[in-house]
């Protein structure tokens, strides 16, 4: 009789140690290898088989109404002419010949190129095609890679537009060779498709590394490239979470070591911070978590937007390529991750906007306040109505104002400011990823020249 | 009633090779004349372009005809988002970008070169290899993802003459005329003469010829060992449908379910163990192990603190009604269910959510019905597995039967159905003595333990032999699943994308268009098949000159469905698991598509299984499933008419229906 009892309690025993201990397990190998903490992981579990949540319950916007719009910018073409839909990932306003007049990068996955939209004189744009075959690339930076006093180009590469889990990406310095002719280097490819890729001297030994995220689709990676001199790279893996779209590289915490922000997109809609311990080591921290796993991530940029001296993260959702047919859904929009120091961030939900996939950071009215210009690409087009681009004005303690700018062209994916009229004035620079229709209200790409200044008191 | 024409000892062995010469030199004429001459009469092989439109979830046109040896001149273009032209055989990937005529090609076996941009894309028609010219089906598919139903989304090119599908129909054909031949003349040519092995004596005991297995079936622990194995996989399952990945085809529980255990379900367990599943199914088992007061092993008297009910299992059961083994209620509720979830099964599949919460419900209902009756009345009322296993479970090649019915006959105290101190009481309220079909044992083995005089056994017989209907209802149930089978198989496997819009609740919900398909889908399966079967089965017995009444003619024709209808299952599946076979490896090592790569193939590339030879497969499935439909009831003519001509009238208007189904099936399958 005891025996059969013992038996009895050692199966139940274990029963209970598989139906506790099972997913004790998954969250804790979960939680140690991504550097998220155990709580972290079980909620996004609970979130995933419960009920939806849009993730922003626990944070309203700060806008306030919307006004009517001020015709401050006027739209002009430039660059090549196209006969089929534009595939514009990436724009970078950049003087690339150095004549003082603000040129264009322009990654084109319709072409499978990087070309240079060249200003000269004032107004006048020309381009021309500084390396092709480089499939689908989606980002660029600027940066003299190799340290030569010439500024290199360093391209990421996807491989492919449209979603695609074979080893396509690359990483591809365009190496300035002089008279903006460029080599190209691939440092790294027969990888899961690349949406960024950045340079910074992450072990403080002088060269440049680069950060790169692979988007990848249902595989992906964030690893960076520890730069060994005469074009040698070791790579080291961060994290193999797929859907990483941005990993900008700054110091996030003043400790003069740089450190490497990623966004995770995909199902898991985290924001990740690698806090550099020095000497090619990082900390994960997980700075943002979102519950809703169509949150819709879309991009992050670097900025100090409520100017008390520390960088803050300024973050867009708005990704609707998985649906067919892409439709904005109620939860897009912009936000930002105040810093606090230390490491510690507060999210702040600015604004919902369809189809939110790129911002910018500039003083439009001159009113000492950083506004923010956003770029939509997913929007209900068929209405005519729907917004490409919007323009939330700064009113000062952090609370915005949105004002319509534009609603052609459409599906505007990328989005740059700088002064190209050398008038003081920042003005834009777009480009239009029209992968699906409507067709009607195409652009490749667009200088939005900045006329505030010469508005009257009425905003005329 | 037997008529023997041959006595039930076998026939010499030569007379036995004869015989089997005969069938092969009759089924091989009928298997290569056909495509011979198809051969011979083939057009030249020409030039022919083709622009080819994708959008979700088909590609227009769905079927690409050609000569074997084509030269195809391919544009494409997309109307939503990016598709691709995947074809595996010509190691072809040409991605499609909407707005734009240039397609990238890029190659299967090395996605990782450069792709060749093109506005036109030339391949030969034919499938590279030495036997290439054997293959004359090939699916075109998509490689990019484009929306929930992407795995769905593709067309067929058909290179003809189409062999496998001359050589499938004409022994389509063969096998009626080897039928028809041997009910008319010699029965045993079939097997037709030897009586039905739902007889004990006529199957092998397995635990008399191979020694070791009646102390393993009797081992007190095997099913717990079992069940907690599954169990743990089962939670597995479970965890992962509801936490890992939304992206079906990275998510071990959609995988595991609806691929690896649905593939063995059908293609091995069934056809070989009948409801062996049942023997490890972890669904009834909380239930049970609740109802039992939480002891493993019973103890006498056989009364437990926990337990809701009387060991005493007589006929005044507080809950007779909810444990009434055999009952026709329990049949129609269980097929209904099972329709009703195969109606929903696209959202199920592509949602793994849903999976969990399926599993989960089930779980519970049993749990609760488990706890409430005492029995499995779940597994004997609602659940939908069980309607299958019940149904084809009893082609079965292995059954529990008495070793010897003689001694069941003078046992009184019925210890397999009450239990004992050594075994608990069967939890579907059988009777060892009584048990003459697979309906409703789902391979417990408490009678193992039980019976004080050991006389359960394990029947080894042939496939087929056994099947017997207590009730009409079976009849009727036997369609309904032959009918779901069907409608999986066009919608799933179809190139036709309109029928995929009719499921697609995902993304694309037309009510409309569902309700149209749930409708015709359950008037077909619930009445209008049944109805025709009763119908044909009726003429059948008036040709008969009524020699057996229409009901029993019913009966014996839905015994022929039965064989159909797993083979076009077990072809559905192989279909499915060959083209999303390889998702096996990567979930293994990333169950939950939270970047794991636990074996380190997490991230080998999709790739079909030889699917060159699906549709081989498939049409093998098609023959033998007709093959054993026209034995099955071949058989059940031949020992109830002695007129020859009544057999034949009284079965040939079920068996041309049956056969233009197998036609039908295999035209599908192979073209």
């Amino acid at each position: 009789m005891e025996q059969s009892n013992l038996k009895n309690l050692a199966g139940w025993l274990i029963v209970v140690i598989v139906l506790g201990g099972l997913p004790v397990a998954i969250f804790w190998y979960q939680a140690s290898r991504t550097g998220a903490e155990f709580h972290q992981v079980l909620r996004q579990a609970r979130g995933r088989a419960l009920q939806f949540r849009t993730g922003l319950e626990n944070y309203p916007d700060s806008l306030e109404e919307e006004r009517e719009k001020i015709e401050f910018l006027v739209a002009q073409p430039i660059g090549l002419p196209f006969q089929q839909p534009p595939m514009i990932s990436f724009v970078l306003p950049f003087d690339l010949d150095a004549d003082g007049l603000m040129d264009v990068l322009v990654a084109d996955c319709a072409n499978d190129w990087v070309s240079w939209i060249r200003q000269y004189p004032t107004g006048n744009f020309t381009e021309t095609v500084l390396c092709e075959g480089l499939r689908a690339p989606a980002h660029l930076e600027v940066v003299d890679f190799n340290q030569d006093g010439a500024p290199d180009i360093l391209v990421a590469c996807l491989g492919m537009l449209f979603p695609n889990n074979d080893p396509i990406g690359s990483v591809v310095v365009l190496e300035n060779v002089g008279q903006q002719r460029f080599r190209p280097r691939v440092i790294l490819d027969k990888v899961p498709r690349v949406a960024d890729a950045r340079a910074g001297d992450l072990n403080g030994d002088g060269l440049l590394d680069v950060a790169v995220a692979h988007f990848g689709y249902d595989d992906g990676e964030t690893r960076w490239l520890e730069n060994l001199g005469n074009w040698q790279f070791r790579d080291h893996v961060l994290q193999t979470l797929s859907g990483p779209i941005h990993c900008p590289i700054v110091d996030l915490d003043a400790d003069n070591l740089l450190d490497i922000v990623v966004i995770v997109s995909q199902e898991w809609e985290q924001l990740w911070v690698y806090k550099n311990l020095g000497r090619g080591k990082f900390k994960k921290i997980l700075l943002f978590d979102c519950e809703n796993e169509d949150f819709g991530s879309s991009g992050i940029w670097i900025v100090d937007l409520n100017q008390d001296g520390r960088p803050d993260i300024l973050y867009t959702n708005g990704d609707a390529f998985d649906y067919i047919p892409p439709r904005p859904r109620p939860w897009h929009g912009i936000q930002w991750l105040e810093n606090l120091g230390g490491m510690q961030f507060r999210f702040h939900r600015i604004a919902h906007i369809p189809g939110a996939v790129n911002a910018v950071v500039f003083d439009v009215n001159g009113d000492q306040h950083l506004d923010i210009i956003v770029a939509s690409a997913y929007n209900t087009w068929e209405d005519p109505a729907a917004q490409s681009l919007v323009w939330l004005e700064n009113l000062g303690n952090m609370r915005f104002r949105m004002r319509p700018l534009a609603n052609r062209p459409t599906h505007i994916q990328g989005l740059a400011a700088a002064d190209f009229n050398n008038d003081g004035t920042m003005d834009l620079v777009t480009g239009g990823l029209h992968t699906y229709p409507p067709y009607d209200r195409m652009e490749r790409v667009v200088v939005w020249w900045n006329r505030w200044d010469q508005l009257d008191k009425a905003g005329r | 009633m037997t008529w023997p024409t041959e006595g039930s000892n076998p026939p010499p062995a030569k007379h036995w090779v004869r015989r089997w010469a005969r069938k092969v030199l009759i089924l091989g004429m009928f298997a290569l004349i056909p495509p011979g001459v198809a051969w011979v009469l083939a057009p030249r092989p020409g030039e022919r372009s083709v622009h080819i439109e994708a959008f979700r979830y088909g590609k227009r046109p769905a079927v690409i005809r050609c000569t074997r040896g084509d030269i195809l001149r391919l544009t494409f273009s997309a109307l939503d988002t990016g598709h691709s032209f995947f074809v595996e055989e010509f190691d072809i990937d040409a991605k499609i970008t909407p707005g734009r005529h240039e397609v990238a090609v890029y190659r299967v076996k090395n996605p990782t070169v450069p792709p060749q941009w093109t506005r036109e894309v030339t391949v030969q028609a034919v499938v590279p290899g030495a036997l290439g010219w054997l293959f004359s089906k090939v699916h075109y598919r998509c490689h990019v993802w484009c929306g929930p139903m992407h795995a769905f989304e593709h067309g067929n090119l058909i290179l003809e003459p189409n062999l496998l599908l001359w050589a499938g129909s004409g022994l389509v054909l063969g096998i009626f005329s080897l039928a028809l031949w041997s009910l008319w003349f010699e029965p045993g040519l079939l097997g037709l003469s030897r009586v039905n092995q739902a007889d004990d004596n006529e199957a092998v005991n397995v635990a008399v010829h191979i020694p070791g297995v009646k102390p393993i079936l009797a081992w007190g622990p095997l099913q717990y060992v079992l069940l907690l194995a599954s169990g743990a996989v089962f939670y597995f399952v479970v965890l992962s449908a509801l936490m890992g990945t939304k992206v079906a085809g990275r998510n071990f529980g959609v995988i595991f379910t609806w691929i690896i255990w649905l593939f063995l379900l059908v293609v091995i367990v069934v056809p070989w163990g009948g409801r062996l599943w049942c023997l490890i199914c972890p669904i009834p088992a909380l239930g049970e192990f609740i109802s039992r007061g939480g002891r493993l092993r019973p103890r006498a008297p056989q009364q437990s603190p926990l337990a809701l009910h009387s060991a005493s299992f007589s006929s005044d059961f507080m809950h007779q009604e909810l444990a009434d083994r055999g009952s026709a209620w329990g049949i129609v509720t269980r097929t209904l269910i099972l329709l009703a979830i195969g109606t929903f099964s696209p959202a199920i599949v592509a949602i793994p959510r849903l999976t969990g919460w399926i599993l989960l419900t089930l779980l519970l209902l049993a749990t609760s019905l488990g706890v409430i009756a005492g029995y499995r009345a779940f597994c004997l009322k609602m659940c939908p597995v069980a309607s299958f296993l019940g149904a084809y479970g009893q082609l079965a090649k292995l059954g529990v039967r008495p070793a010897d019915r003689g001694k069941c006959q003078k046992c009184r105290s019925h210890a397999c159905q009450h239990g004992n101190e050594r075994g608990w009481p069967c939890p579907y309220k059988l009777r060892m003595g009584e048990l003459r079909d697979d309906l409703e044992c789902g391979w417990c083995l408490e009678c193992f333990k039980s019976c004080p005089f050991d006389n359960v056994s394990v029947r080894f017989r042939a496939f087929g032999s056994a099947v017997r209907f207590r009730h009409w209802i079976q009849a009727w149930q036997a369609c309904v699943l032959a009918v779901l089978a069907i409608a999986y198989s066009l919608v799933y496997l179809g190139p036709w994308p309109e029928l995929r819009d009719c499921v697609n609740l995902v993304d694309e919900f037309n009510p409309r268009l569902f309700l149209t398909y749930a409708a015709c889908l359950w008037l077909t399966a619930v009445v209008g098949a049944p109805g025709a079967l009763f119908l044909l089965a009726s003429l059948g017995s008036l040709l008969a000159r009524k020699a057996i009444p229409a009901t029993t003619s019913a009966k014996i024709a839905a015994k022929g469905v039965l064989p159909l209808g797993l083979a076009i299952w077990a072809a559905f599946v192989w279909h499915i698991t060959c083209a999303n076979g390889s998702f096996v490896l990567q979930v293994l090592s990333d169950p939950l598509g939270w970047g794991w790569n636990l074996f380190g193939t997490a991230n080998v590339p999709w790739r079909q299984i030889w699917p060159e030879g699906i549709p081989f497969v498939q049409v093998l499935f098609m023959l033998m499933g007709w093959y054993y439909a026209l034995k099955v009831t071949g058989r059940e003519w031949f020992q109830r008419c002695p007129s020859p001509y009544e057999r034949i009238a009284g079965t040939l208007p079920v068996w041309l229906a049956l056969g233009a189904m197998a036609l039908a099936m295999v035209k599908f399958f192979a073209d």
